[in-house]
Order: C-alpha cells, then structure tokens, then sequence
C-alpha cells in the first residue's frame, strides 16, 4: 500500500535590498539574518540527511531577488565582514558573562555558531548556497521550484497581462539559468490565485502551485477529497491545498514555535543593551537585531527567563513526534475515506524556520527522520506525489490567498490602494518603449526594471503592517518615481537623468523586445512535459 | 495619466475600483451631450453578468473606491455620468473582474483526468563530459496518457 504523503513546500523570499541601502543598514542585515538563521542551516539539514542516507526530501521555492542577492559578489564580501563582527561581539560578550553560570555558556554557544556559519557558508558552501540546493536536487531530496520575477501578486496584475507574462517567464528563464531546468512547481506569492493565472501558468510550463485550503474547498466542481488530494485546473496547472490542521501547528499563535522553552525572538541584546554592539555593528536609534538571543518564550508579555537550549531541544523532540503523529492518525481515517492515500502540504515561509522560530530547522530535520522511519507516512515532493498517485480530478481552483481573510484586501488597503492605477499605467507606457527598444537599451531596461520591483508585495506589505513602513514607502517611491521620469525622457527621445538609470541588470535573461511584445511567453519544458 | 479604470477582486463580497479621467474627455463628452449635461453628475457602476447596477454618485476628486459585489460573478466597472434623466454615459470601462465564490460549489461533477508523469532527462557521459541528454518515454508513448 502506497504511504500517504507530507509534502514540505518552503518559501525562501527576500526583496531586493541593494537598492538605496549602505552597508551595515537595517535593510542589508534582514538578508544576513536569514542567511545565518535559515539558508545556511537549511543547507547544513539537508547535507546531514545526506550524510545519514534518510530518505526525505521536500521543495524549496527559491525567490529570483532572493537569488540575485546570493549571487551578488559585493554582499558575499558584506556578509563575510559582518559575520567578523559578530563573533568579535560575541568575544566581548563571552568575556563579559564569564562568571554568569546562565548567560555565559549561551554567550559561547552565540561566538560558536556565528564562527561555523562563516566556515560553512565560506568554507563548505564556496559561498554558494545555490550550487549547494542545486546538487541536492539533483539527488532527489529537493524540488526548487520559483515564484514571481519580483515577488508580484499576480492576480493583481491581471489587467496588465505583458507583466503578468514577464514576472513568470523573468522567474522561469532566470531558474532554468541558475539551476539548468525549468521548475515544475511555481511558487505563488501570498499562494494568491485567480483562474485567470490559469492559461499564463500552463502556457509556461508551469506543473503544479500550492494555494490555501478554501482554493481548492471552494472549487468547481466540489473537489471530492477536499485539500487533501490535488485538483488539476480546466488548463492542466495542478493545484495542491494547503493541510489545515498542520498550518495551525506552526503558524498559530498556540503553535510549536509559541512554546516557552523555545527561544524568544524579540529579546535581543541588540536592543536590551545597544551600546555593547556599537563599537561593531552599527544600529538605529532604538537598537536592532543582533542575533544574541538569551531569553525564552516564557508566556506573556512580563520578564523573560533564560534560554535552556537543552530544554528546547527535548521540545523539539516532542513536537515532532506529536506532528507526525498527529498526520499519521489523519491519514488513517482520511485513507479509509477517500480510498487512497492523502497527501499533507504544508507550505511555509522558509525564514519561519531557523529566523523567526530558532529551533525550527531542528525541528524540521526530527521531523523528516521520523517520516523516513514512519510506515504509514512519506516526506514525498509535489512533482513525486503526482508520479506516485497520477489520477486527479478536475476542477477549477477558487480565487483565493492565504493572506488576510483569505482575500486580497491586504493589498487594498487605503495606504497603498494608490498604486494600482499607477503600476497600470507605467506597465503600458514601459511595454510600448520595450517593444521599440534594443536589446540592450539602458533607458528602457532600467524602466523595465524600476517597474517590476515597484510591482513587489514587499513594499505595500511592510507599509499597510507597519513594519519598517517608512523603507517600503521609500522603495515605492524610488522604484515608480524613476519609471516615470525614464518614460517622461525616453518617449521624447530626451537622454534620461543618470541618477535614473539601473547601474547593473537585475536579472540578466531579461529579453526586453520579448517582454514588450506581450504575446504569452511560453518556455517549452524539457522534461517532456509540454503543453 | 490617460483614462483608465481599474476593478480588482477584494474579496468574494467586494471589489476594489480605481480611475482615472482626464478633464479634457469628460468635458468633450458634456459638450457631446448638449442640454442633457445640465446636472449630470460623475458616477460608477458595475456591469454584471446579468446587467448594470444602479449608479453610485461620486463626491468631487474621487479616483477610486470599494463597491459591493456578488461572489462568483464577473463585472465590469465604468466611470462616467449620471445624467437628470437617470440614463448613465460611461466614459472609461475597466477591464471584467470576477470575485471569488463564498460557498462549496453546488456542482458535484467528478472527472477524474490523468497527470502524465514527466520523462526523466539522463545524461549519457563520456570521460566525464556530457554528450548528449536522452529522455526515457513511458511505456506505450506518450500518446497512453491523457495528459492534464
């Protein structure tokens, strides 16, 4: 009998900061946490199951802005300095907390960690975590899937179809670049669906996406084994739904990662004690993030006791164990039900592991060698669900996200409603320069350019939140103000304004006569999968 | 800006509107309509599936605005005029929207359709150098799969 499925599906996202931010900013340091806490770590779990021949394997979307950064020379030098700088805080505070029985070993524990992130990702890794997840998809324990060129939400752009085209094809032919295939699986941002993503999806290549429950709930006709089976669309896109009860296990606020013996994210010594950070790391009034953590969860919002990483670790244990056997009791009685084996997706933004909740990679490796010993469950990919059980039914997805309420509303909000007619407009004045442009047209490639990063979630995201509001209005500002001043010259045939021009293509397929030309861009498959 | 408008799917109760008319075309379509312009107000409305609804009046300057919807139906927004006699002139058209459903589908229809399993691509290597790349078609061909 074929074992039912976990299907992991992390999302590995960070905008493009290399805009308008200095060394040591605020901004360039969210990509430096997510290294230390996440990718790096993420590589380390995967080389480790490896190493132990466990028979797991799960699917990373690995965003292209994500990847532009990763591969950008002058961040690797940038993050290389600044790990040196927090292992030479992590020397002060080890010294520091010598006498402290509680705090000092942590303070080691921090120096240790920070010193075998710079020789894994340096040493190990040649500072190429891409090459790293490359091979280890070539091995089967990772399906790399893509998402949108600039994280766009793509049923926002509906009414501009020659962006909605661009952000899938810039996304496709900079995966097929970087990893030498195209990727069956699509990644959509805020797993935002409409049917009328469809068509465009399947036209290039696209195989499968995962959207939240009700996508596939609300669907037509009624999908007989509701989330727990995928649908395939009028079109052929297949649509696996995201798991219920395990979404709640890990996102909720009464989730694994809200237990009190983990670590507590918000208390750092960044901003409990700023000073002792200055002479090394430079941080805005207030304090920021350092990655030195001593306290845990705890509960509530009172005084925090100290982390007990011994403490953590046995409750890492137990939440595996009580995940696994949580799908596996499902799966018995969903089994009995459907008469086939369900699948279990569960997507998650992959910085929620190691970042946001610090014993999350831990985690994710107990539970993956318990899958692989399990004789009920299998940590199986999407593209291998669908080879393993190939008969879907068929219907079409609801419009749907796993953002708030479900719904769009997120991104209509009164704070940035107002960037939907502009983004309209510039996409059509941006498309006519394209289509008369050459190749290789400075001008029309830094219009293009400022535009697809103006159409980011990330920037009405971190404004409509309040989190780091004042930067996202900034991006939004920059990014649509250059566009337009670049139309204003280039339709008048004027020199545009240097200030205005993109000083290095972002994305290097970017094939602007194409774009321009606004006719699906169809990327033929070579795996035999063609439309 | 030119003329545009915008709907977009907020939610399978609401759709989010925005616009934008230039001075110019609104004045070319008040002069169009002669003495009917006397009074006539800016306004939307949406078109649905089964017809237009009834005009919303704008208040002066508004460029965009959440209107009620139906879940499941397509709709169009225009922007233009509401005139005295109640008849409406649209001067811009949004490209149609659909909300989402709000309800299971009462359509309990099962077809059951075939995910082609995709050929594996395999390097065929001499002194370590790739030669050439060969693809291994399932048995029978393609042609035994109903492709999704």
């Amino acid at each position: 009998m074929t074992r039912a499925a976990v299907a992991f599906v992390l999302h590995a996202h960070l905008p493009d900061l290399r805009d308008a931010t200095a060394e040591g900013s605020l901004e360039e340091r969210w990509l430096f946490e997510a290294l230390t806490d996440t990718y790096v770590p993420l590589a380390d779990l995967l080389g480790d199951l490896a190493r132990d021949a466990v028979p797991a394997a799960f699917a990373l979307s690995l965003s292209p802005t994500l990847l532009a950064m990763l591969e950008d020379p002058s961040l690797r030098e940038r993050y290389r300095r600044h790990l040196g700088a927090l292992v030479q805080v992590a020397d002060r505070e080890v010294a520091r907390r010598r006498h402290d029985p509680a705090l000092g070993p942590l303070a080691a524990r921090h120096r240790a960690r920070f010193a075998r992130t710079a020789d894994r990702y340096f040493d190990a890794y040649g500072a190429d975590l891409a090459a790293v997840f490359r091979a280890h998809a070539a091995a089967g324990r990772l399906e790399l899937l893509t998402t949108s060129a600039t994280h766009a939400i793509l049923p926002l752009l509906q009414a501009s179809p020659v962006w909605l085209r661009a952000q899938i094809a810039i996304a496709i032919a900079e995966h097929r670049r970087r990893f030498g295939e195209p990727p069956a699986g699509f990644w959509l941002p805020e797993c935002a669906w409409d049917p009328a993503l469809d068509g465009e999806l399947r036209r290039a290549g696209i195989r499968w996406v995962v959207l939240d429950t009700h996508g596939i709930a609300l669907a037509t006709p009624a999908p007989v084994f509701g989330p727990w089976a995928p649908i395939a669309s009028p079109d052929g896109v297949i649509a696996f739904g995201r798991d219920p009860e395990t979404a709640r296990q890990v996102w909720s606020r009464e989730g694994f990662p809200g237990d009190p013996w983990y670590r507590e994210y918000h208390r750092d010594l960044g901003y409990d004690e700023p000073a002792t950070l200055e002479p090394f790391l430079s941080l805005p009034p207030g304090g920021g993030p350092s990655g030195i953590k001593y306290f845990r969860v705890t509960g509530g919002t009172g005084a925090k006791a100290i982390y007990d990483p011994d403490r953590a670790a046995a409750r890492v244990a137990v939440h595996a164990r009580q995940f696994v056997d949580g799908v596996a009791e499902r799966a018995g009685v969903l089994q009995a039900t459907m008469g086939r084996p369900p699948v279990f997706v569960c997507p998650y933004d992959a910085e929620l592991f190691g970042h946001w909740w610090h014993e999350g990679i831990d985690w994710l490796g107990a539970v993956l060698r318990r899958l692989a010993e399990h004789r009920a469950l299998e940590a199986r990919t999407p593209s291998r669900e669908l080879a393993t059980n190939p008969t879907l039914q068929r219907a079409q997805p609801a419009a749907s996200t796993w953002g708030e309420a479900g719904h769009q509303a997120v991104w209509m909000a009164a704070e940035t409603s107002w960037i939907h007619l502009q983004l309209s407009e510039l996409g059509e004045r941006v498309a006519k320069l394209c289509r008369g442009a050459a190749p290789a047209s400075d001008g029309a490639r830094s219009a293009a350019e400022h535009l697809l990063l103006a159409q980011s979630s990330d920037w009405p995201f971190m404004v409509s939140r309040n989190t780091a509001a004042a930067y996202g209005r900034h991006r939004l500002a920059v990014h649509l103000g250059a566009c337009r001043r670049l139309c204003d010259a280039l339709e008048r045939s004027l020199a545009p304004d240097p200030a205005d021009l993109r000083p290095a293509p972002l994305f290097a397929t970017l094939d602007l006569p194409r774009l321009g030309d606004g006719a699906p861009l169809s990327q033929r498959r070579a795996d035999g999968y063609n439309p | 800006m030119s003329d545009r408008a915008l709907l977009l799917a907020r939610d399978p109760w609401h759709l989010f509107a925005a616009w934008d008319v230039e001075p110019a075309t609104r004045l070319r379509a008040l002069r169009s309509l002669g003495r009917r312009a006397v009074a006539a107000l800016a306004a939307v409305r949406l078109v649905r599936d089964d017809g237009p609804q009834p005009p919303i009046d704008l208040p002066p300057g508004a460029g965009e605005r959440v209107l009620d919807a139906v879940p499941g139906r397509s709709h169009v927004l225009e922007v233009g005029l509401r005139l005295r006699d109640g008849s409406f002139v649209a001067l811009v058209r949004s490209p149609p929207a659909s909300t989402p459903p709000a309800t299971v589908s009462p359509d309990t229809t099962v077809t059951w359709v075939h995910a082609a399993a995709p050929t594996t691509p395999i390097d065929v290597r001499w002194s370590g150098r790739r030669v050439r790349r060969v693809r291994l078609v399932p048995r029978g061909g393609p042609s035994s799969h109903v492709h999704t």
